[in-house]
């Protein structure tokens, strides 16, 4: 037990410097130590937007803008086009498919259910899926936000908002099971709940499926949590779409700065995390400028990353993927594991991979 | 044949009748450099102190430049051109380098215009950065070096002894050392250089004597031996594949699986020297913090264990166990599990004139686990005695007083203070440093079995063979911060020492 002093040592501290808390980004070490797998993995596809990687009935689906796509022998074929950007994908138990569409609620592609549309939950509009899963029956709907749409993400991240939420549809109807939360952007099951990613509060949480308290699993993540999905052997995968920077942080504690960044200055010029590289000479913090006798030192802030995390079954990261930030295969969405091996898009990059030998269960104590 | 400089002939020193040395004989020509090598206790010492006149030869003959001498003193010695430097350098810390440099040898009246001129002169004869006006208590180790090296280059030695000359130095500091020896071997002067490691040895001598047990095993032109002949030599076994086989790209340790996190140090600032350190360390594993002297590391790890405090704003986070701490005092980390064994063992190490039972009985106080004031005096013995046992400390029972052991073995009496407290966490910083090559490997032994039985281990080294011979994991400090992570598999020294340096 901490001790009274303590206590008040620890609410000066927060009175007079109320920022330490979130320049705390912890470093890419021990599990999370960068390596070069994603930039060494195949490429299977080729897609301008690709994301949303699944696995339904041994075919491998994937996602661009309004196309869906499956992947076969290295080959794209179009299944459908939708009237709107896809921006969620799952696949279900019937066979058929669930498909979060920007601003336009979700859609059945086959199965029992193909053809219906859910456009509401809880009274308000479906308008930002960012992930779908199919858990004891129910679809848990994670939704990144109820004012902005999923190509919005970054102006949710910057405008400090918290209106995500968590909900379940079954043949009862759709249940909110939590709401204002920072972007819920994945979710999977864990036991008798749902893991969800919280990519704005950096931390994945467990929540039973019948609602009810948030339980802290991971906390204080490195990155932007993304879609998470169950890995063979026990234990999960997660796409992580971006990494947190200690100056996005300030930025982000700095707001006088950030509402006029935002006003003034064009979204792909943000000081904030992005999918991809501009390759672009007014892009910021792109190598951080820490370059000493010609090397890009490994502690340089990268706006954009590739990065998937393989997790135990307590949600501590075991092992990891990384396509570093002087790479070029950033902003993995989605990951999905299949007899092939590991398959995950780079939205970033627009291409979908698939790396082998990264399947063995090594879960540590 | 040139006269040799200094010539020892069956020399042999008595200690109450138990030869410390014994029918040694030893050479120094002009303009070489001699390395002496061997494990701590086998005379090494002994014989430099009788060269330089701090100590007389009870039999034998001491020449110099052909000439029996007998020096009653340590100046004698340095009248005959013989100084000595010290590991723990003899500088006086409240005066100035100038000073220092010319200590002993003031005139009536000093101008200390004069007298840093002339201390300037010198230092840049030589090459030394070093400010003349300085406070020696405000220079770091290697400078320290360099004053004692150009106190004994302005009284004109011929000889000059290294007692572990490099033990505090970083490699560039090193490497600009071994440069300064070289320009003394130029102008003639005969170099005695003792050290344990042996690379250096190999890298700078001329003629390398090893010695044992009070006694010369060999001596041979350095261009003949290698470090296993010279191992073999100084313990009477092969222990150099043990010792340091991930050096020669042979294959390395088998890597612990990481097990929990158990402790991590998020944004870590103190002053200037720790500036937004961060990192975890599992258990269940070795983790090896390398990096120059100055990076930082020690005071992490102080500030981990409570000696130091962080700073008060913006001085980060140490989670144990996912558990904000803030210790004030090492009592705390102690009794929440986290052991930090120190690396300036003679300073905060131990009380030398305690005994060993005493000592570990004070690490168990420390610790908290029950009892209250009274300690029963017999089962103080019994637990200094197994551990004693436990750790191979060479003394005659758990009684004997620390002053009294070797340097090896004193490092295992702090490393038992630190043990009898059952930590979950111990840190040990710099565990081999002034220990001979024997007990290192019984040291390295313990780090692997404590890491085996399931504690975090975190070693900080500067001496990279170790670390890449230790370690699970391997993380690398710059100027305040872990900059480098590496496996034991992808470590190379190159690598590890490019992440240090830039």
């Amino acid at each position: 037990m901490r001790s009274p002093l303590a206590w008040v040592g620890d609410r000066l501290r927060t009175a007079f410097n109320p920022g330490e808390e979130a320049l705390n980004v912890p470093p890419l070490e021990g599990p999370l130590k960068p390596n070069d797998v994603i930039e060494e993995a195949e490429v299977l596809a080729t897609l301008p937007a690709a994301d949303n990687a699944v696995l339904q009935g041994g075919v491998l689906y994937a996602t661009s803008g309004a196309g869906l796509y499956r992947i076969e022998k290295g080959v794209a074929h179009e299944e459908r086009r939708f009237e709107q950007g896809v921006s969620a994908l799952a696949a279900l138990g019937d066979g058929g498919l669930a498909v979060g569409l920007e601003d336009a609620g979700i859609v059945f592609h086959g199965g029992a259910r193909d053809g219906t549309r859910l456009d509401n939950i809880g009274g308000a509009r479906v308008i930002c899926v960012t992930d779908l899963a199919e858990v004891g029956g129910a679809l848990i709907v994670t939704e990144g936000s109820t004012e902005e749409p999923p190509a919005r993400w970054l102006h949710d991240l910057m405008g400090k908002r918290s209106t995500g939420r968590v909900s379940r549809v079954d043949g009862t109807g759709a249940t909110v099971l939590a709401a204002g939360l920072g972007w819920p952007s994945g979710a999977c099951a864990a036991g008798s709940g749902v893991l969800v990613s919280l990519a704005w509060e950096h931390r994945m949480v467990t929540l039973p499926l019948a609602g009810g308290a948030l339980l802290p699993a991971w906390s204080n993540m490195t990155g932007y949590a993304g879609r998470v999905r169950a890995a063979s052997g026990g234990g999960y995968w997660l796409a992580v779409f971006a990494l947190r920077t200690k100056l996005v942080e300030f930025v982000l504690q700095e707001d006088t700065y950030r509402r006029r960044m935002m006003q003034e200055i064009e979204p792909r010029y943000w000081v904030a995390p992005a999918l991809a590289a501009l390759d672009d000479h007014w892009e910021p913090l792109q190598g951080g400028g820490i370059k000493q006798l010609g090397i890009v030192k490994p502690w340089a802030p990268p706006r954009s990353y590739g990065l998937v995390a393989r997790l135990n079954a307590k949600v501590e990261p075991v092992e990891s993927l990384h396509s570093r930030f002087d790479k070029r295969r950033h902003g993995i969405t989605s990951v999905v594991e299949t007899p092939s091996g590991l398959v995950f898009t780079s939205k970033g990059n627009g291409l979908v991979l698939r790396a082998r030998g990264h399947l063995t269960a090594r879960d540590a104590a | 044949m040139t006269t040799p400089l200094v010539e020892v002939v069956s020399g042999t020193k008595t200690y109450a009748g138990i030869p410390a040395i014994e029918g040694v004989d030893f050479t120094l020509y002009p303009g070489e450099i001699h390395c002496l090598v061997g494990e701590n206790g086998a005379g090494k010492s002994t014989l430099m102190k009788c060269i330089s006149g701090t100590q007389q030869l009870s039999s034998g003959e001491l020449r110099v430049e052909g000439k029996k001498v007998l020096f009653e003193s340590p100046s004698d010695g340095l009248k005959a051109g013989i100084a000595m430097v010290y590991q723990e350098t003899s500088l006086v810390p409240y005066m100035t380098v100038a000073q220092n440099i010319f200590l002993g040898d003031e005139k009536l009246f000093n101008r200390l215009r004069g007298l840093y001129i002339a201390a300037q002169q010198v230092l840049q004869s030589m090459n030394f950065v070093v400010d003349p006006t300085a406070l020696v208590m405000s220079l770091g180790a290697a400078k320290k070096q360099m004053v004692e090296i150009a106190k004994a280059v302005r009284a004109r030695a011929k000889v000059i002894v290294f007692d572990e000359p490099t033990a505090s130095l970083t490699p560039e500091e090193k490497a600009h050392f071994f440069e300064h020896l070289r320009i003394l071997k130029e102008r003639g002067t005969g170099i005695i250089f003792i050290s344990h490691a042996l690379e250096e040895t190999l890298q700078v001598g001329d003629r390398i004597t090893v010695m044992r047990d009070g006694k010369r095993v060999l001596t041979e032109p350095a261009a003949k031996l290698d470090r296993d002949t010279m191992v073999r030599a100084m313990v009477g076994r092969a222990l150099s594949e043990k010792l340091y086989r991930n050096m020669d790209g042979g294959e390395g340790p088998k890597t612990r699986p990481r097990g929990a996190r158990v402790l991590s140090v998020e944004n870590l600032s103190l002053g200037k020297v720790v500036k937004n350190n961060s990192f975890s360390v599992y258990a269940g594993q070795i983790t090896g913090l390398f990096g120059l002297v100055g990076s930082g590391r020690t005071e992490t790890a102080k500030v981990v264990v409570g000696s130091l405090k962080r700073n008060f704003f913006g001085g980060g986070k140490v989670l144990l166990g996912g558990e904000e701490v803030r210790y004030r005092v090492p009592t705390q980390a102690v009794q929440s599990g986290i052991a930090y064994v120190t690396e300036d063992r003679k300073v905060e190490g131990f009380f030398e004139t305690m005994s060993i039972a005493e000592n570990i009985d004070i690490g168990h106080l420390a610790g908290n686990h029950g009892g209250g004031f009274w300690v029963e005096p017999q089962r103080r013995v019994e637990r200094a005695e197994a551990l004693r046992k436990q750790l191979n400390v060479r003394a005659l029972s758990a009684e004997a007083r620390v002053v009294e052991l070797s340097g090896g073995n004193q490092q295992k009496v702090v490393i038992a203070n630190s043990l009898v407290q059952k930590p979950r966490i111990i840190i040990f910083d710099e565990p081999t440093r002034g220990v001979d090559v024997g007990a290192i490997q019984e040291i390295h032994q313990l780090l692997s079995d404590l890491a085996d039985d399931g504690l975090a281990v975190v070693v900080i080294s500067s001496y990279l063979p170790e670390i890449l011979n230790v370690s699970d994991r391997i993380l690398v400090m710059r100027d305040g911060r872990v900059v480098e992570e590496f496996s034991p598999q992808d470590a190379t020294a190159e690598a590890i020492m490019y992440a240090a340096v830039h």
